[in-house]
């Protein structure tokens, strides 16, 4: 594990052709459209919020019996994508891949806007925002639920640590251009805390992110691990499973990789950044999105045929809800577009191109939606107790117009932040890149 | 601006507007289907009719407990035919278990898990026209089980709660230095990096190094 900050080679000069910097020093008309549209869904999901605080809950779908919908759904969605960055990030700089330069920073980019626009999904699905605070009068330290609480701001806070450490070279490069703004050569320099490259400088840094990328490891696996024992600790069919710990984990991993590889597509295309996002990090990381997609299905495998071998009463109710039941092409539509499909297209060589390898971890995305769908709302859709002297529409969930228009802000929240700060910071790490060796200059060999 | 009452009053106005929307076949199952409490609570006040009487008990049973609700009329026949609701309490309010209707005896039977230590239930009767509703309510405590033997030094760490589990109204004290010991522990290393970080920005910093300048 290190930073590697070698002395000598840096800084370097940047032209303004530099796929790593060229985002920061101008912005497309097509830029500002696409900032325009997506500040246009989140205000549409604004109004929708808004409706929902007026009206209350009874403007979702969510009732008595299903009060948890796509609102926790995206939760654990966001928590789950939240993975990507921090854990695979430090993993990848504990363990000294040298691959990992390029796709570190927007990795943990990824974390911290995961985590920004998952988190309030919480206290969107409370209905009453004010009740947030019966947490603080309230809270109990027996809960799962508030262990949550603890680790997500935890994780939060470290995660941002995580992110700025490895930004301050960069920053340090960046507050003494003239042709960027003033303002945002202010902005550098006071980000850059008067970093400077000198070996006490650089050595003092390198442990602090190594310390950091050890820490942020256990502190990522036991968020999810947390979020999983808000449902595995309560008493209903579905939930009460002793392996949704490491099933939650591998699952958030699996799903935080599958961004990794979309955003990196996106970013390679559009920043054109094919110097630095080559062939070699799609395939390598395509190949761990293959290994955690068999891991997550042998989990599945092992958890429904344990439940199924059993037959408890309300086990075998919720099992042909998803088997042959209402929630089938949920379930069905999970195993074959989240993990069939993308374990195909990966594991076939012809189909192991990038195209295929991008079209997989998008498939691998939706498909983890689904699946967080599906553990939360068909298990409260079979109770133990039968669900009676309600009226039907409370006894059987649909989102509504208000729930799809809040999750179509958060996705678009979550794109904007992201598209913000890669106009702002340097998307691939400049120092990184620059000590590995990758760029334009990088031979056909290395790449793989 | 919150409108709750608003919302409430519409609510309560589509429940009596429309009672057929609280059948649910398939779902509850056939014999289970019945209105919901606020039609009971909307029958008239005791009083106005002669109210039935109405035992419920609770026994032991081999599968669990048997909760039985006896139907007799102010005279003492037994009221056949009729449905009774059963409720449990539990912390968050009633809830309802299942509806029975009595048989010829005028006894309606039901057999619920023994999970609790202690249990309190509730029988409801709509009634008639001639007889009025009627309400009875039981309570169910499990016999002391045997105390254990204590391994000696065993209650040293319970200092705010006796029960060792987390089902407790006050944290154990071995989760609260757990949840102490690994808090403390991030976030003092958080402090400590961002000490390190400002520490090492300060001006007695060596001049920058340039080999390869723009």
């Amino acid at each position: 594990m290190a930073a590697e900050i070698p002395f000598g080679r840096l800084p370097v000069a940047l032209t303004r052709d530099d796929g790593r910097i060229g985002p920061l020093l101008h912005s497309s008309t097509q830029f500002y459209a696409f900032i325009g549209l997506l500040v246009g869904v989140i205000l549409w999901g604004g109004v929708a919020y808004v409706t929902q605080l007026v009206y209350g809950l009874e403007v979702t779908g969510l009732r008595n019996y299903v009060s948890w919908g796509v609102y926790i759904t995206n939760f654990v969605f966001f928590i789950g994508i939240s993975h990507a960055g921090t854990l695979i990030s430090a993993i990848l700089r504990v363990t000294g891949a040298q691959w990992r330069r390029p796709i570190t920073r927007m990795a943990e980019a990824i974390t911290v806007f995961a985590l920004l626009v998952g988190a309030p999904m919480v206290i969107v699905d409370l209905g009453r925002p004010d009740r947030l605070l019966n947490i603080l009068r309230y809270g109990r330290l027996q809960s799962p639920i508030l262990w949550d609480v603890l680790s997500i701001t935890t994780y939060l806070t470290g995660s941002l640590l995580y992110l700025y450490l490895p930004l301050i070279p960069d920053l340090a490069l960046l507050r003494d251009r003239p042709d960027l703004p003033r303002w945002r050569r202010r902005l550098y320099a006071l980000l850059s805390l008067r970093w400077r490259w000198t070996p006490e400088g650089a050595q003092r840094l390198e442990r602090l992110i190594g310390i950091m990328a050890v820490l942020i490891i256990p502190i990522a696996v036991s968020v999810h691990t947390v979020v999983s024992w808000i449902f595995g600790m309560t008493l209903r069919a579905g939930w009460h499973s002793t392996i949704f710990g490491p099933y939650f984990v591998i699952g958030a991993i699996f799903s935080g990789i599958a961004a990794i590889i979309t955003a990196m597509a996106i970013f390679r295309r559009v920043y054109r950044l094919e110097s630095y996002l080559t062939p070699l990090h799609f395939r390598n990381l395509g190949f761990l999105l293959l290994t955690l997609d068999l891991i997550y299905a042998y989990f599945t495998f092992s958890e429904y045929l344990t439940v199924s071998y059993g037959a408890e009463l309300a086990d075998a109710r919720l099992l042909a809800l998803l088997f042959r039941g209402a929630h089938a092409l949920d379930f069905w539509g999970t195993m074959i577009v989240g993990l069939l499909i993308p374990a195909l297209l990966i594991a076939i060589p012809r189909t192991r191109t990038i195209a295929g390898i991008v079209t997989a971890s998008i498939l691998v995305n939706a498909g983890m939606w689904l699946k967080r769908y599906v553990i939360v709302v068909p298990a409260l859709h079979s109770p133990f107790l039968p669900i009676q002297w309600v009226p039907r529409g409370w006894a059987l969930y649909r989102a509504t117009w208000v729930e799809w228009s809040i999750t179509a802000a958060a996705v678009a929240a979550f794109i904007l932040l992201y598209a913000l700060f890669s106009r702002l910071f340097p998307i691939v790490s400049i120092w990184e890149t620059e000590t590995g060796g990758e760029g334009p200059g990088r031979t056909a060999e290395e790449d793989g | 601006m919150m409108r709750w009452p608003g919302v409430a009053a519409l609510v309560l106005l589509a429940t009596l507007v429309r009672p057929d929307r609280y059948a649910l076949p398939g779902i509850a199952g056939a014999g289970q289907v019945a209105p919901p409490f606020v039609q009971a609570a909307s029958s008239p006040a005791p009083g106005a009719r002669q109210a039935p009487r109405l035992t419920l008990a609770i026994d032991p049973a081999v599968d669990g407990l048997r909760v039985v609700a006896t139907l007799r009329e102010p005279r003492g026949r037994p009221m056949a035919g009729q449905e009774v609701s059963f409720a449990r309490r539990t912390a968050f309010g009633w809830v309802a278990l299942a509806t029975v209707t009595t048989d010829a005896t005028g006894t309606a039977a039901m057999t619920i898990p023994e999970t609790r230590k202690t249990l309190q239930l509730r029988a409801d009767v709509e009634g008639t026209e001639a007889l009025g509703p009627a309400t009875a309510t039981a309570r169910w405590q499990a016999a002391a089980a045997p105390v254990q033997p204590e391994r000696p030094g065993a209650g040293a760490l319970r200092v705010f709660t006796d029960q060792a589990e987390l089902i407790s109204p006050n944290p154990p004290p071995l989760l609260l230095l757990f949840l102490g010991l690994i808090l403390g522990g991030v976030w003092g290393t958080y402090v400590y990096v961002l000490y390190e970080l400002i520490r090492g920005g300060r001006p007695t910093s060596r001049p920058p190094t340039r080999s390869r300048t723009a």
